[in-house]
């Protein structure tokens, strides 16, 4: 109860993985980690899809449908009429999320 | 601006391709063509220039003309006063099946065998009858380098307050390109950042000792973490920054340290490939880069993304800008309607929304941000229920729909509050938060609008004197 973040669409699969590590190195939440002959994914519902091990994979064993969790951008999507998954993404242009409360953040410092 | 002779630039790029197959230095040379045309488009587009890409591809018999460029007609070389040079091309050999030459340009002492960016924006501003800026005066070699330093400035620092609190939202901004930081040789690292002054300064500021080169990304003044998600922090434009600084003339190594929050917008494959360099990750945090360049690994721990309470903090006060406006109008409406006390819920709850609830996030009960909301909202709201609930001039009911109105509303709009918040942590997935959205924005939507019916029902009772 009380906690949306259990599932993801993080997808992971080992049988492809090359073992090189670029995955375990990229997500900042520690869903892979390094294995013996493959990365392990070990905490898939850490994941905030941001799509950065999927990007980075050079043999596409990971799928993710990443996107920015943006609940003021994607509720003025779906107000506006448009797609609250397509629109989101985070910064620049009016009316995205870090013109508005809070998105401007400060996590790359 | 300087004001250009012609309002069209017709640009012909002629290349050897077989199929969807182009040699590497075509390949190359188009992709430095169409960075170039897009800066241009932007910087003419004011004085009403416009810009024209023709490409046409080449068969084997004419490989001779293979990687030629015209602007208004004019072959780039003579635009360049640059000549023009004959050299083997493996890559167009291996398309071709047979050993080749390609067309190389040489300027000044430098052989060029794909056309850099930097020669195609020279050529373009010729050929539109302007001066070049920047290169006119300069080697004409590449863009120019700038030079920066580790220090942080009381400029800088009044520069990163007003960023902090929303002032000039798009303006905090540094000019894109190389710069070097301390006296950097061709083996110095190479260090890739925003170009949002609190990104910029606090790499070069952690980075103080260190002889380096940075590479500044136009991210249009938008952080590494928030320009990576939405791709502009990305491998288009790291390409497009490494081969328009000709990063691979000034250093002799070919890697290239990436904040790890940028990931989501770089695919190191592709940088790889039509770069030639390779990107490595280096740690969420740039407190942690000494650590990183002094054992070439960043640990377990420099590659977690943490949400402490000085992290949550700093985002108060861009939130309570934002918030400020819609809350002293309704607190004003408030007062005038329903006496200081209701002013007073007003603010109370945009407070509670924007500096408790980042302040208190951890501790306060279950996982998902809107019931973390309704639950602060609750309790602010008790006070003010009590408070509105105990006139003992009024009937039960009319204090009882006082204290009802403070118990919806107060709670309604804190948890909305809280959950626009997912925008601003580093760990809601867009699945949680749009599972969020459909789980509890209808409970907010009734609470708020009983809420408000109830204060209706007061208000117009009390008009009609039945209160």
């Amino acid at each position: 109860m009380f906690n949306s973040y259990r599932e993801n669409t993080l997808r992971y699969y080992p049988d492809r993985c090359i073992n090189c590590k670029r995955c375990t190195q990229v997500c900042p939440h520690g869903v892979f980690a390094e294995g013996g002959d493959y990365a392990e994914l070990v905490r898939p519902e850490a994941c905030m899809e941001c799509g950065a091990c999927a990007l980075n994979c050079p043999v596409q064993a990971i799928e993710v449908q990443s996107g920015v969790g943006c609940a003021w951008a994607m509720i003025s999507a779906a107000l506006r009429g448009k797609d609250m998954d397509a629109e989101c993404s985070c910064g620049g242009g009016d009316g995205s999320c870090c013109q508005t409360p809070g998105a401007g953040t400060p996590r790359q410092e | 601006m300087k004001i250009p002779r012609y309002k069209r630039l017709e640009i012909e790029w002629k290349h050897f391709a077989v199929g969807d197959a182009t040699c590497e230095r075509c390949g190359k040379t188009g992709e430095a063509l169409k960075g170039a045309i897009d800066e241009l488009r932007r910087e003419f587009a004011p004085a009403g220039v416009k810009i024209n890409l023709t490409e046409t591809l080449l068969d084997k018999t004419r490989i001779a003309e293979s990687n030629e460029i015209r602007m208004n007609g004019v072959l780039i070389e003579d635009l360049l006063s640059a000549s023009v040079a004959t050299t083997d091309c493996p890559s167009c050999g291996t398309l071709a099946g047979e050993s080749t030459c390609c067309r190389a340009i040489e300027i000044g002492n430098d052989q060029y065998e794909d056309i850099p960016v930097w020669a195609i924006r020279k050529a373009a501003y010729r050929a539109l009858g302007v001066a070049p800026p920047e290169l006119e005066s300069g080697t004409g070699i590449r863009e120019t380098i700038r030079i920066t330093d580790s220090t942080i400035t009381p400029a800088n620092r009044l520069d990163h307050f007003l960023a902090r609190w929303g002032w000039d939202r798009d303006g905090h901004r540094v000019a894109p390109g190389l710069y070097r930081l301390g006296n950097p040789s061709p083996e110095s690292p190479v260090f890739a950042s925003a170009n949002y002054t609190l990104s910029f300064d606090a790499l070069r500021s952690a980075l103080k000792g260190t002889d380096a080169w940075i590479i500044v990304l136009d991210t249009k003044g938008i952080n590494v973490w928030c320009a990576a998600g939405k791709g502009i922090f990305g491998t288009e434009e790291l390409i497009r920054s490494i081969l328009s600084v000709g990063l691979d003339s000034v250093v002799s190594h070919r890697k290239i340290i990436v904040p790890q929050l940028g990931a989501p917008g770089i695919s190191w494959p592709e940088v790889m490939r039509r770069s030639g360099f390779n990107v490595e990750y280096g740690p969420v945090h740039v407190r942690d880069l000494p650590e990183y360049l002094k054992t070439g690994k960043a640990t377990v721990e420099m590659r977690r993304v943490q949400f402490t309470l000085k992290d949550r903090l700093v985002l108060v006060p861009i939130e309570l800008v934002h918030a400020a406006l819609p809350m002293v109008a309704v607190a004003a409406i408030l007062w005038f309607l329903a006496g200081p006390v209701a002013a007073l819920a007003a603010v109370s709850v945009v407070l509670a929304g924007t500096v408790l609830f980042p302040g208190l996030l951890p501790l306060i009960p279950t996982a998902d941000l809107s019931t973390k909301g309704f639950i602060l909202g609750g309790v602010v709201a008790l006070p003010f229920a009590v408070s509105f609930g105990n006139n003992p001039a009024l009937p039960l009911w009319a204090n009882a729909l006082a204290a009802g109105s403070a118990l919806l509303l107060i709670p309604a709009v804190t948890a909305y509050l809280a959950l626009n918040f997912t925008g601003s942590t580093p760990y809601t997935s867009r699945t949680g938060v749009r599972k969020e959205i459909f789980r509890y924005v209808p409970a907010m939507a009734v609470m708020a609008a009983l809420g408000i019916v109830a204060g209706i029902v007061l208000g117009v009772s009390r008009l009609l004197g039945v209160i």
